[in-house]
């Protein structure tokens, strides 16, 4: 069931082929529960798809405009902003109330889980699984090896980087961890984020506190990730 | 089709000249509405910005024909978006205001009720996705906008491999997250 489950955003995207299609769909007509899973995740992405394409952000410019216009005809730009900056500091107070009070189990210096590549219709990097298996089981210097041959063939490919930088951590090798989590945070990738927060926890190890505090302050709020951040901030303030 | 259907028209077009009208035209009334039933003038506005943007939405789905005064319609849509918002924040009793709310006109209103709930769900999924981490947020709107999956993770610095299994967990993530909503 549960490789089965990594295969739905497949089957919605029409990717699956062959007899993986035959035993997906077998599954789903033995399985109410995995079929209406099924029929929740197809309901799910056609929504976003077509809200996204909705053009709904161009319309919400346009009535904005017009409220502007209506309720604040010969104000500032200050004054018009104001009413929105209150809302906005108070849903900030609430809602970093909230993380502190509700989410305070987090493990704030854990690692992440090294991430599996291993999808349907592609042949796995064993290199790269290899890695995997060693980090996750806190094999760094190994993993290391393996990830830097990796970073040697592909240097565009910053996944690499970041797990490799990581391992340091892992090491608690704080320094060199920093040197090679900084290029990631300051980078556009996916990772940026997530090396900020573990370049935030090197600089704390390091008794950068002050440091670690901006980097902090620029992760966005949203996710696990943002509520990881909060929690590390307000244990450094 | 009624003669107020312009104003639909003017909200699918993003004709900002036409939007302009319809704040001049409707927004008090709709403001004095709320404001009357426990509300503040800037959730007057905020629940006459959403429902205008529920009826473009609505707009959109097959077969919409305005078939009342956009006045009444608009009335309708802002009223169970104001009862949903104070059921939600459990500001005061809803059991009378409902009846006053929600009383049915005629049965084009059960038509627009089921657009409604319709919309609704929609709103509920989209906010839940801006729950997620930014980098699934990234994830999910990309693979869904652009067409080339590869050049999606080559500009995100990861594998192809990687992106799959990513968007795969994040969407997992959001339907456990729209299955605990209870409104799915």
């Amino acid at each position: 069931m549960e490789h089965l489950a990594d295969k739905i955003q497949d089957y919605i995207e029409g990717q699956l082929q062959g007899e993986e299609l035959q035993e997906f769909e077998t599954h789903m007509e033995q399985d109410t529960d995995f079929r209406n899973l099924v029929l929740l995740q197809t309901e799910v992405h056609d929504i976003i798809n077509k809200r996204l394409n909705s053009n709904e952000s161009d319309l919400r410019e346009s009535l904005f405009h017009a409220e502007t216009e209506y309720r604040y005809p010969k104000q500032t730009l200050f004054q018009r902003i104001k009413p929105i900056v209150t809302i906005a500091s108070a849903a900030c107070v609430l809602l970093f109330g909230y993380l502190f009070f509700f989410n305070n189990n987090t493990a704030l210096y854990e690692l992440p889980t090294m991430q599996s590549e291993i999808v349907r219709g592609q042949e796995s990097n064993d290199q790269y699984e290899e890695a995997v298996r060693l980090y996750n089981q806190k094999s760094y210097a190994d993993s290391r090896t393996i990830l830097n041959n990796l970073i040697n063939k592909e240097p565009e490919v910053i996944q690499y980087q970041y797990y490799a930088a990581l391992t340091y951590l892992g090491e608690e090798n704080y320094n060199e961890a920093k040197v090679k989590l900084n290029p990631i945070a300051n980078g556009e990738s996916i990772f940026k984020d997530e090396a900020k927060y573990y370049l935030a926890v090197s600089l704390e190890k390091l008794g950068s506190k002050e440091e670690a505090v901006v980097l902090l302050k620029t992760i966005p709020n949203q996710g696990e990730l943002g509520r990881k951040a909060q929690k590390l901030l307000d244990k450094l303030n | 089709m009624h003669l107020d259907q312009i104003y639909i028209q003017y909200l699918k077009d993003n004709n900002s000249t036409g939007i302009q009208l319809i704040y001049n035209k409707f927004s008090k009334q709709i403001v004095t509405l709320i404001q009357q039933n426990n509300g503040s003038e800037d959730d007057g506005y905020d629940i006459f910005q959403e429902s205008l943007v529920d009826i473009y939405h609505m707009a959109h789905q097959k077969d919409f024909q305005l078939t009342t005064s956009f006045s009444s319609f608009l009335k309708l849509v802002c009223k169970r978006k104001w009862l949903n918002a104070l059921k939600k924040n459990q500001r005061m009793p809803v059991t009378n205001l409902e009846q006053s709310v929600l009383y049915v006109e005629d049965e084009s209103n059960k038509a627009w009720d089921e657009m409604l709930e319709t919309v609704n769900r929609e709103n509920i999924v989209m906010s839940l996705l801006d729950t997620l981490g930014e980098s699934c947020q990234q994830i999910i709107k990309r693979c869904m906008q652009e067409k080339h999956q590869e050049k999606i993770a080559e500009s995100m610095g990861i594998t192809y491999a990687y992106l799959r299994k990513k968007k795969s967990e994040c969407m997992a993530t959001l339907v456990r997250k729209v299955k605990e909503s209870g409104l799915f």
